[in-house]
């Protein structure tokens, strides 16, 4: 589903991402873990233009979607390409960038009406399942500044899934949240991992990694070290790195 | 720190009076956009007839001129407020300036004249000026002559506050002619006989007099003692001569129309 | 003291030119504000200079100076250049003076507004597959009116007031009315009741101004 070959990404002189290699396939849910600045959100980030590689490939789908070398394209990437790329896949941010003048049905119906071009009905019936797919159907006329953060992070998934998107990158979604709020959020996930969702996840909750990944990746400096069920990486980690990493969160 | 501020600030304080102190200078308030009677040429200097004739006013009274540049709106306003001794700044005497203020004996001959394109001879009278944009300097005996038949003939009075802006808003083709003051028509054309020409007789007479501050009857009698004097041994007519050309100063027809 | 009817209209008159003047500059102007503000903040090199080069310009020197330039510079030139004079009303060229000056002090008043919403409200909307565009209209821009309207309100009051320079090339506005007055009677309460219009005059739209900010913020 998602494959990426040869990745770099430097901002300046920072090299971020060093010769990432790395698969996803469908209805595979894979955890990204790794310390801070481990280049884990920017690997995200770069599947769906939001920063783009200096180097490598990127497959969505079997489609190449981005090939650069040196910081340029190599291959002419138009618009509307882009904008189809980002209706395959869905994205939850840390912060939730929900839209703030906008109720919470609104901020789920807006992008189906003027992307999808859906009329008003359509979407807002979509709209309102994906609410209660959430549990938050009760506060589809609620602006965001009245909802919890985890009503608030709720919501933000359920924009992304009224995009019908093939994939969904979670970047981070509970680091910003108080920790009793954290359940909630993570119990939406386990349900759309167990639907059959492909989903790629940054994370720093390891008991979700533990429960719900089919893969883990860890990431430390910009690359990849080591990869592998759940199983090995938090019972049996291969690499010194892990292991210390590990022994760091406690997990 | 504080105590130095104090100081700084009762000194600056202190100067701004001395600064606008009168001393034994006469001051005199001019609107410095009226060429040739009071205006600033291209070197910067404060040059014309009211210009030259104060100055010779002030030699023969023996004390200092000094000149306070103000706009025409407002500048009877400051004589009555006596934030100066006089105005010299073609003020010309009308009826209804008198109960106002005090006038020397009138020192030039004017009148109300309309000043056209040379290419336009159709305009000779008040008349003619049907359908016409006119010019006049805002609140002058032009603008009031103006006012008094607009209606009836049928034109738009563009007022300025400046002369020199009207002056150039004609050239530019805002408007189609202007009314003033006879010097004023006689000094453009002289200057620029492209775009400027005398169309009319003069249609007022309203001769042109120094302004006094109402009830300062002594320096009315000191003024008109120095007027006299210049007029007298020439200095009057040789200034006319300079600025227009022509000596207006003398036998000035004093009937106001 | 009392007014005659005569003095009332006189009044009247020039209050209605001086609402005239800030209605249409205000109104063109946050059009024209708004386009260049977007030139602003545009990818395209060439728009982002040329926009730059006009708000210099126009922001860098005085109203009263841009009046003068479009009543009597513009036709002097386009006389000797073209030897025919363009040739426009004194509300025209009032008014074009205004809008220029407005749409440039507009534009830098929307782009420090736009520039101000979170980076990650663009993120999201293209993350859901929207264009630049669409973000921008229905995404960035919806949300800075919230955060324009106080320096909206400001320019709007101080164009208002600046109003009164048209007075320079004969426009008849409200404080040429007491400009009148005062000056053929050497009376000067004249000037304090101008003062007193304007006041009012602003105070309202101080008000007007603030009730739109609480509408606004109703989602905050």
């Amino acid at each position: 589903m998602i494959k990426g070959e040869h990745i770099d990404k430097f901002f300046g002189d920072l090299q971020v991402l060093n010769d990432i290699n790395f698969e996803i396939k469908p209805s595979e849910v894979v955890c990204v873990i790794g310390p801070s600045g481990s280049g884990k959100s920017t690997l995200l980030r770069c599947l769906n233009h939001l920063e783009r590689i200096t180097s490598g490939k990127i497959y969505i789908d079997g489609e190449l979607v981005d090939y650069r070398g040196n910081d340029k394209d190599l291959m002419k990437i138009e618009q509307h390409k882009v904008t189809e790329l980002c209706m395959e896949l869905g994205m939850v941010f840390q912060r939730f960038n929900l839209f703030p003048h906008k109720t919470a049905l609104g901020n789920v119906t807006l992008s189906p009406m003027i992307v999808r071009g859906q009329n008003k009905e359509e979407a807002e019936e979509n709209g309102r399942k994906m609410l209660e797919k959430v549990g938050l159907s009760d506060k589809a006329d609620e602006y965001p500044s009245r909802l919890s953060g985890g009503q608030q992070q709720r919501v933000a998934i359920a924009r992304a899934l009224a995009m019908e998107p093939k994939i969904m990158l979670f970047d981070e979604p509970t680091s910003a949240l108080d920790p009793e709020l954290v359940g909630e959020v993570l119990e939406v996930m386990k349900k759309l991992a167990l639907s059959g969702m492909t989903m790629m996840v940054v994370t720093h909750e390891m008991s979700f990694a533990k429960e719900v990944a089919d893969r883990v990746i860890f990431m430390d400096e910009g690359i990849i070290v080591e990869e592998g069920p759940p199983s090995q990486i938090f019972g049996n980690p291969k690499k010194d790195r892990t292991k210390a990493f590990l022994a760091r969160t406690n997990a | 720190m504080k105590k130095i501020i104090v100081v700084v600030l009762v000194l600056a304080f202190a100067l701004s009076f001395v600064a606008c102190g009168k001393g034994d200078a006469l001051t005199v308030a001019i609107d410095d956009t009226y060429p040739p009677m009071e205006y600033v040429n291209e070197d910067g200097e404060l040059v014309g007839f009211d210009i030259d004739m104060a100055k010779a006013l002030g030699e023969e009274m023996g004390v200092e001129i000094e000149f306070i540049s103000t706009g025409w709106d407002g500048i009877f306003a400051g004589l009555a407020a006596d934030q100066y001794d006089c105005i010299i700044s073609s003020v010309s005497i009308t009826k209804d300036r008198m109960p106002n203020m005090d006038f020397t004996n009138p020192y030039l001959a004017n009148g109300q004249v309309i000043m056209v394109n040379p290419a336009d001879s159709s305009i000779a009278t008040m008349a003619d000026l049907t359908g016409k944009q006119v010019g006049v300097q805002f609140e002058t005996t032009a603008d009031y002559a103006a006012q008094k038949v607009y209606e009836e003939v049928g034109f738009e009075i563009v007022a300025f506050d400046d002369m020199t802006v009207c002056l150039t808003a004609m050239k530019a083709g805002q408007i189609d002619c202007i009314v003033a003051d006879m010097a004023v028509a006689i000094d453009a054309v002289m200057k620029d006989s492209d775009a400027f020409m005398v169309s009319s007789v003069a249609l007022t007479n309203e001769p042109i007099a120094i302004a006094v501050n109402k009830g300062n009857t002594k320096l009315v009698d000191d003024l008109n003692k120095a007027l006299a004097a210049i007029s007298d041994n020439g200095t009057l007519s040789e200034i006319s001569i300079k600025h227009l050309s022509a000596d207006y100063t003398q036998n000035i027809d004093t009937e106001l129309r | 003291m009392s007014l005659n009817i005569n003095q009332v209209l006189l009044f009247a008159k020039g209050t209605l030119t001086t609402l005239e003047l800030t209605f249409v500059s205000m109104l063109i102007g946050t059009f024209f504000g708004l386009i260049i503000a977007l030139g602003r903040i545009s990818k395209s090199k060439i728009l982002e200079k040329t926009t730059w080069v006009y708000v210099w310009v126009f922001r860098g020197t005085p109203l009263l100076l841009q009046i003068m330039i479009v009543y009597l510079a513009i036709p002097l030139m386009t006389k000797e250049i073209f030897g025919d004079a363009v040739k426009m009303s004194r509300f025209a060229a009032a008014s074009i003076a205004l809008v220029l000056n407005t749409a440039a002090y507009l534009a830098e008043i929307f782009r420090a507004g736009i520039l101000s919403i979170d980076k990650g409200q663009t993120e999201a909307a293209k993350a859901l597959g929207m264009t630049r565009r669409q973000t921008m209209v229905k995404v960035i821009i919806p949300q800075t009116y919230r955060r324009v309207i106080p320096p909206y309100a400001n320019e709007f009051i101080m164009i208002l007031k600046d109003t009164s320079l048209v007075s320079a090339i004969g426009l008849a506005e409200l404080y040429r009315a007491s400009e009148k007055l005062s000056s053929s009677t050497a009376d000067w309460r004249y000037l304090f009741i101008a003062a007193a219009i304007y006041l009012l005059l602003t105070s309202v739209a101080t008000q007007v101004f603030a009730y739109f900010e609480k509408k606004f913020s109703v989602y905050i």
